[in-house]
């Protein structure tokens, strides 16, 4: 099994927005970071991947078997090896952290509630406290806890870590690492090991630039661009150019497609391999590029 | 399906014991106003059934439970059929509250027969209070309850509680206007002799609660089997 998850040519429709052939895949041992503008169609994608909505077409592969065409007993047992988090704490306000398990327990056969309880004494979560009575990050601590105490394959997070402080922010990335690295039993074949996958939403781009290894970005209920996130942060580039540097870059054919934006200080282009670009033009700054910026550049940017 | 019903529960631990105390006010007040024990069980079970279901269709809705739900191992079809248990389990439970605040009212009742102020009060009250006409009220109860069971949970289960509360009243509407013209209808054909009046005694209540119930369990089934279509492409 390559992928965990693999989402192709899905399509949806709603009134005033739609999803257009939408593909996207978790391969086993990595980390993908799902990003976008708001409205893109991150949600509706991964609630197409969970089953919460009915995609109009494309296929969802979940641990290699097409979910569509498998029966919902079958699906409901995929799901035994995903575990979710969505962007608020989706828990019944009334319950307390410990029936919280108790129904996590009827729910999953490997749930594991000294994980469970280890992993809320090293949040700080009590067993008497009521979902109502948590902050938005101890919620999400309360999800996070919970998505990681049943022996999960998968983890879709989706926007987990909005509203979270920095600190916050760095003991979930911590987690998460932890969940990378620890071992699972493959949801194909019991017993074996496997490896484990996230798909993450975020708009905190830091973070992924932290934990993720691939970079997946929605615009319009269209996938703009997939790739290594070390393609990003590691080989791309933002070209700083005066207004003569870049009428010089712009008549240079040898970089192909350019995407560029220009400022008040002069335009910014984003260059695939800044390594290269440095040695045609010595004489211009090039910068690491963000995530952040080569989002900005690859949507809103202009073409050469 | 188990589990849903575990969940369900698990979501009204707190209100269980809450309804209790809600269902003694109302009690009280229904057994002033109508001077009679009978209409309490049927009453009770009633009131009870409906706060605790419309109390877990509310958690569905907050904080998205029910999206969450959908991402955990319980495929729609049990989601369905869990809800359908709870609904049900919830109307024996208002019927064992309503049964068991009538007895108690009743003790008090017979406490307060013994004081002069409110003798002939408690005297009234307990004149209309024999067991058998408790038990045919709480099973009229728990037919009626599900007969409303019926309409409403493939109502909420497609539309969810906000949108679900604007078309129950039109659905309610329309199955009284159609229970009314079987009504007439039937009051239109010939009566065979004595079934007025065979009604009328304890045999034939009894026939006539368990016929009603009957129907409402056959009626509670189709609106399961309804409600699994329905959910099955809902969006969440």
């Amino acid at each position: 099994m390559d992928n965990l998850l693999a989402i192709r040519g899905l399509c949806k429709k709603y009134d005033g927005f739609a999803l257009y052939d939408v593909d996207l895949t978790v391969p086993a041992g990595s980390v993908v970071g799902f990003i976008g503008t708001n409205g893109a169609g991150k949600t509706t994608t991964i609630k197409s991947a969970l089953g919460a909505t009915v995609p109009d077409g494309g296929s969802i592969e979940l641990f290699g078997q097409d979910v569509q065409a498998m029966s919902e007993s079958r699906s409901a047992e995929l799901k035994q090896h995903v575990g979710a988090v969505f962007d608020a704490c989706s828990f019944p306000s009334g319950m307390n952290v410990r029936a919280i398990a108790s129904m996590m327990a009827c729910l999953y056969g490997a749930w594991d509630a000294t994980g469970f309880e280890r992993r809320c004494a090293e949040f700080g979560l009590s067993s008497d406290k009521k979902v109502k009575e948590l902050s938005r990050g101890m919620g999400m601590k309360l999800m996070l806890a919970c998505a990681l105490s049943h022996n999960a394959s998968l983890l879709v997070l989706d926007e987990a870590t909005a509203g979270l402080d920095p600190m916050a922010r760095d003991e979930v990335l911590d987690t998460l690492r932890s969940f990378m690295v620890g071992e699972c039993t493959s949801s194909a074949d019991p017993g074996a090991s496997c490896e484990r996958g996230i798909l993450i939403s975020s708009h905190i781009t830091s973070d992924l630039e932290k934990i993720a290894d691939y970079i997946v970005c929605i615009d319009a209920g269209r996938i703009v661009f997939a790739v290594e996130k070390d393609a990003i942060t590691e080989t791309a580039g933002i070209a700083r150019c005066r207004a003569d540097q870049f009428a010089r870059v712009r008549e240079d054919a040898t970089f192909g497609d350019m995407r560029f934006m220009t400022h008040s200080y002069g335009t910014d282009i984003l260059v695939d391999d800044r390594f290269a670009f440095q040695e045609s033009f010595p004489d211009i700054t090039v910068d690491r590029a963000t995530i952040d910026e080569y989002m900005s550049l690859r949507l809103k940017g202009g073409i050469r | 399906m188990k589990a849903m019903v575990a969940c369900d529960f698990a979501c009204l631990r707190g209100a269980l014991k809450g309804v209790l105390f809600s269902s003694l006010f109302v009690s009280v007040v229904v057994l002033v106003g109508m001077g009679s024990f009978y209409i309490l069980p049927a009453c009770l079970t009633a009131m009870v059934f409906l706060t605790l279901i419309n109390n877990l269709f509310a958690y569905d809705e907050l904080n998205d439970w029910q999206g969450l739900r959908l991402t955990m191992p319980i495929t729609r079809t049990q989601t369905v059929q869990g809800r359908y248990v709870s609904a049900l389990l919830l109307v024996l439970y208002g019927a064992v509250a309503g049964i068991v605040l009538t007895v108690v009212l009743m003790g008090i009742a017979v406490v307060v027969q013994s004081i002069p102020a409110g003798s002939a009060f408690a005297a009234g009250l307990l004149a209309n209070g024999d067991w058998q006409g408790i038990a045919l009220s709480a099973f009229a109860g728990i037919a009626l309850s599900m007969l409303i069971a019926a309409v409403m949970l493939p109502v909420m289960l497609r539309n969810g509680l906000t949108k679900g509360i604007r078309v129950l009243p039109v659905m309610f509407a329309l199955v009284v206007i159609m229970l009314l013209a079987l009504g007439q209808g039937v009051m239109q054909m010939p009566q065979p002799v004595g079934l007025i009046a065979w009604l009328q005694t304890d045999i034939g209540a009894i026939a006539a609660i368990l016929a009603i119930l009957v129907i409402s369990v056959v009626l509670f089934a189709a609106s399961c089997f309804i409600a699994i279509k329905l959910y099955a492409r809902r969006e969440l």
